[in-house]
């Protein structure tokens, strides 16, 4: 017997039908499926369900530690009335508008001007986005000992430069409330906007406004033409994200006020927590942060189709 | 197993900040005028953004006496700084046990949130299941919607589950902040994979488990450190949620025990609130500094999908 034969001998493995089990192990849908579950399983629990919740709790009287029965638009009907909840809005509104705008026009300036060439360029980013990572809380801490009514230090330079005389009430008035808070966020939204309109920045080429200057196009033109056109995209993406941060922002206001002075700085988010948490009232509380689902909608549909007109200019599919 | 469309799918860079081209016409630019018209604005700028930190760490650093006398001693400085409030903090205080609890929160979260993201980003792309549009599109929605429409009714859920005051019900919920914004950046990583790799492997026998954690999340290590880094800052930052379902003291996180503890009535208090910012800002501080690359295109990379 020689080896070759026993090598013979050995059969080979016949192709057989792959099993069910097997094909369903391969199939796309099945273990697609497989693959969602954890992802969708969280998202369903804990936030489409609390979403849907969250309205049916709006028509329901309902109180910490007991279950409420339906009311209709009792709660809305309610809050049609109610001064305080009017002024959280007309507040959340004025925070999104001023704070939005500030941000945008400071961080696109700030993009613009990092996007230049000079010596330390990247230390300099990456100290830009340094109150973008400090949590919001503990820079609003920060803010709140700037704004301090007797020991501000603002109030302190301002003295010594003369032109006060007596400590300026930051959180303690509430125009002056109003104006720190959004000075706050406008603050800690800047480096967002700057970085990310910065990396948009990038990518334009510089042949192009050297064409431009070549035609004759002033700073200006260079600006108006070439870098916020090839920016919007990018800009409408930017821009929705800050409107919707700064409308539902809650901890910020918090920290510093509370809705103080006399809810003069009330967002709706805010009232909501001191409705739902602190009152007791979950109903209420609820019905305040679903009616800012619409508004909140609308603040969304105006960033994002307002500025997303010029897409189709840059003739390529986004992705 | 492939469709001939897949094989087609287009490679992308991934979106890493890239190399400065924009030197362009800088040279045209006299020093005198860079100097008023860029390097000016760009000081007065980062000096605004950097002044509540230094006032921050100046507080925590100062004694008493002088934080308050601003007429004998000037604020900007101090020659005498004292480890007094931080001591405080670490050794006569439950700050450690809050650090602790945000640290234990934020990672078990975040672990949680990237394996799950991984599986959902791999699906969308890869496994291009029926539906896997219409789920990409719905994950990207979850994305708009925010904690303050949805702690009231979460409340009332945690409540039902006896999760109330419980660590854990943090950890369930903030993967509700951080899946889709994981998901949406690490489909960007994938998509920039060849896909020739994966049929090679799969030719070879594997099963898909495999290819994803032996071909796919290699090669997507800098999305996965991206990921997790920007998860991680969320959580720490996180405020609502652990304001509204931890009542316990010794169950805080750091932002939240920080308002509400710390603030009595004593006038001495700026040092140790100070110093408590200072130290809760730290961890994510030193972290950025590693991954300075991978934090700006994990935020820019979110927005550019």
């Amino acid at each position: 017997m020689t080896t070759v034969q026993s090598f013979d001998a050995k059969p080979r493995p016949a192709m057989r039908e792959p099993t069910r089990w097997e094909r369903l192990r391969s199939n796309r849908d099945w273990l697609g499926f497989w693959f969602m579950v954890p992802s969708m399983g969280l998202l369903t629990l804990f936030l489409a369900y609390p979403l849907f919740l969250g309205v049916w709790l709006s028509f329901t009287d309902t109180k910490i530690g007991r279950a409420g029965k339906f009311i209709g638009l009792e709660n809305y009907e309610w809050l049609l009335d109610d001064k305080v909840f009017w002024l959280s809005v007309t507040n959340t509104m004025l925070y999104t508008v001023v704070a939005s705008a500030a941000k945008f026009a400071i961080g696109l300036y700030l993009a613009l001007l990092l996007n230049k060439h000079m010596p330390f360029k990247a230390i300099i980013r990456a100290i830009v986005l340094i109150p973008f990572i400090v949590p919001t809380v503990l820079s609003a801490i920060a803010f709140w000992w700037i704004y301090d009514s007797q020991f501000s230090i603002i109030s302190w330079m301002l003295r010594k430069m003369g032109w006060i005389t007596v400590n300026i009430n930051f959180l303690g008035d509430p125009w002056n409330a109003r104006w720190s808070t959004i000075f706050a966020n406008v603050w800690r939204g800047i480096p967002f906007v700057a970085i990310t309109l910065l990396a948009g920045l990038q990518t334009v080429s510089p042949s192009l406004y050297e064409a431009a200057t070549l035609d004759g196009a002033s700073g200006w033109q260079r600006f108006r033409y070439i870098t916020y056109p090839i920016l919007t995209p990018i800009i409408a993406v930017v821009m929705t994200f800050s409107v919707l941060f700064t409308f539902t922002d809650f901890q910020l206001i918090w920290a510093l006020t509370r809705g103080g002075p006399v809810n003069a700085t009330h967002l709706m988010a805010t009232l909501s927590y001191q409705r739902a948490i602190l009152g007791g009232n979950m109903g209420e509380g609820a019905a305040i942060a679903t009616a800012m689902i619409p508004f909140l909608m609308f603040a969304v549909l105006v960033s994002w189709f307002g500025l997303q007109r010029r897409k189709w200019q840059q003739g390529v599919g986004n992705d | 197993m492939t469709d001939a469309t897949q094989s087609g799918v287009r490679v992308e860079q991934p979106s890493v900040a890239r190399e400065d081209n924009a030197e362009g016409m800088e040279f045209l630019e006299t020093f005198k005028r860079r100097l008023v018209f860029t390097y000016l604005p760009l000081g007065i700028i980062i000096l605004v953004l950097l002044f509540p930190f230094y006032w921050m760490a100046l507080t925590a650093v100062k004694p008493d006496e002088q934080l308050l006398d601003m007429e004998t001693f000037s604020p900007f400085w101090t020659w005498s700084p004292t480890f007094k409030h931080i001591d405080k903090l670490l050794f006569h205080s439950n700050y450690p046990k809050w650090l602790w609890n945000t640290m234990y929160v934020a990672s078990a979260a975040t672990a949680l949130s990237l394996f799950a993201s991984v599986l959902a980003a791999y699906a969308i792309v890869r496994l291009q299941f029926r539906g896997a549009q219409l789920v990409g599109g719905l994950i990207f929605l979850a994305y708009l919607v925010p904690p303050s429409i949805l702690f009231i009714p979460l409340a009332s859920i945690i409540y039902q589950y006896g999760l109330i005051d419980s660590p854990l019900s943090l950890i369930l919920v903030y993967p509700t902040i951080l899946i889709p914004f994981a998901t949406w950046l690490l489909m960007g990583y994938f998509k920039s994979i060849p896909f020739e790799l994966e049929e090679s492997a799969l030719m070879d026998g594997a099963t898909r488990f495999q290819i994803l954690t032996k071909i796919v999340l290699p090669l997507a290590v800098p999305g996965l450190i991206s990921a997790f880094i920007f998860c991680f800052t969320l959580c720490w930052n996180e405020f609502i949620y652990a304001l509204t379902f931890i009542s316990t003291t010794g169950n805080k996180t750091v932002p939240v025990a920080i308002v509400n503890e710390f603030v009595d009535g004593d006038i001495y208090r700026w040092g140790s609130l100070m110093a408590g910012a200072l130290v809760g800002s730290l961890p994510l501080v030193i972290l950025y500094t590693f991954f300075v690359e991978h934090y700006v295109s994990a935020m820019t990379g979110a927005v550019k999908e």
